[in-house]
């Protein structure tokens, strides 16, 4: 009798269990621990389009936000959390923006520091429904000596031709114009980042650019803005300006 | 022996009493509606005929509310790809007969994989590549004049120079 007592007791726990479970949202994918000094795989949500930064990307200096754009409706309560080197980092508020509310960003402290960025989201639609997704990228300023310095010039001349940017990664002074030319006879772009909702910076976009044609921008906003070209994108055709 | 069913009966309650709130905190309860307390009253002819006309056009209202309703509920919710700008019909729009034409416009250049598949109350309409503007921002497609009436979804691919596409969605009814 008393045995079916505890059997009885164990099921109706059980029970509660899996009820307390299936109610709130899915949120398993925002509470998955990354693994730190290895890029975590990227976790995509329902209705993700792309992000800034990209996933996988390295940068030298650490990005000013981080932007996530979808292809329906955001709602409250969307959130956005980011560690680096598995420490949760302080970052600002998630807002939701954009004409049809797709875009998901939150600020990032100039202070971040190098180290494996591992951000994680949850996207919450207008039924309150919400999914979790997650990407990474690395902040290594080690990285900036690579990039031809050219600050200090008022202009800078970057040219497109055999599927490269030449140079595609350069450090300018703010207020620098850089003018991208199209030395070859198939048609290039020079776009913001993320493929392909280019919205990182926004302005930063050219249309299509024939032979000979070219595009300029002037950076006025410190930072370092990773751009490429729409058509050549897959072929590696990217590059990257650090304004300072 | 006393205990054990004392026991027994205590881990059986506190087990119906947890369920009972995991059941509240799991459905959104509300409270039954209040019953009017019924007034006595007299009323004369030309009352009870005024109520009965005024009991008739509301639910006349309520049906065509509920008509408008049930309309809306079968349209799809919007969903945007990157770059889309505005449409021609827009979404949820009530036109009075068959666009001849349905147009997407973008702000990044489209390529030819774009395509446009239209469907009328689940039946396909037209589908295939649409025409591109010159400036490749803007792609169109024909729609026969004699869909007829319904709820027109436009599932659509807007593509771009890599070849990288991504799909979007709208809806618009024709006639009332």
């Amino acid at each position: 009798m008393y045995r079916r007592a505890r059997w009885v007791s164990a099921t109706v726990v059980a029970v509660i269990a899996l009820l307390l479970a299936s109610c709130g949202p899915d949120t398993r994918a925002a509470t998955t621990t990354p693994s730190t000094g290895s890029l975590p795989a990227q976790q995509v949500a329902a209705h993700y389009v792309d992000s800034a930064p990209v996933h996988g990307k390295t940068f030298a200096l650490a990005p000013d936000k981080v932007l996530i754009n979808f292809d329906f409706s955001l709602a409250e309560p969307s959130t956005i959390t980011m560690t680096v080197d598995g420490k949760l980092l302080q970052i600002g508020a998630p807002t939701i923006s954009g004409p049809n509310s797709l875009h998901l960003t939150s600020t990032l402290p100039a202070n971040a520091g190098d180290g494996l960025c591992v951000v994680q989201y949850t996207a919450c639609w207008p039924d309150k429904s919400c999914h979790g997704g997650q990407f990474a990228f690395a902040v290594d300023s080690k990285a900036k000596s690579t990039y031809l310095d050219v600050t200090g010039k008022s202009e800078v001349v970057i040219e497109m031709k055999e599927l490269k940017f030449q140079p595609a990664r350069i450090s300018v002074s703010k207020g620098t114009k850089v003018t991208w030319i199209n030395r070859e006879a198939v048609v290039h772009f020079v776009n913001t980042d993320p493929h392909p909702s280019h919205n990182n910076l926004p302005g930063f976009n050219s249309l299509d650019l024939k032979e000979g044609q070219i595009y300029s921008y002037t950076f006025n906003q410190a930072g370092e803005w990773a751009y490429h070209c729409s058509a050549h994108f897959p072929q590696g055709m990217v590059g990257s300006v650090i304004v300072q | 022996m006393q205990i054990k069913r004392t026991r027994l009966i205590l881990l059986l309650l506190a087990g119906i009493i947890t369920l009972t709130f995991v059941a509240a905190a799991c459905s959104s309860s509300s409270p039954p509606p209040s019953r009017p307390t019924a007034q006595p009253t007299v009323l004369s002819a030309a009352d009870k005929a005024a109520m009965e006309q005024k009991a008739m056009e509301a639910k006349a209202m309520e049906d065509k509310a509920m008509a408008e309703k049930a309309m809306m509920a079968k349209l799809p919710d919007q969903q945007f790809a990157a770059h889309f700008v505005d449409s021609n019909p827009k979404h949820a729009a009530t036109l009075a007969q068959v666009p001849g034409a349905i147009t997407l416009n973008f702000n990044f250049t489209l390529s030819d994989a774009s395509t446009i598949t239209v469907t009328r109350d689940g039946t396909q309409v037209t589908s295939g590549k649409p025409i591109l503007s010159s400036n490749k921002l803007t792609m169109t497609t024909t729609v026969p004049s004699t869909g007829g009436n319904g709820t027109y979804i436009v599932d659509y691919k807007a593509c771009w120079p890599d070849n990288s596409c991504h799909i979007g969605k709208f809806a618009f009814t024709v006639g009332s």
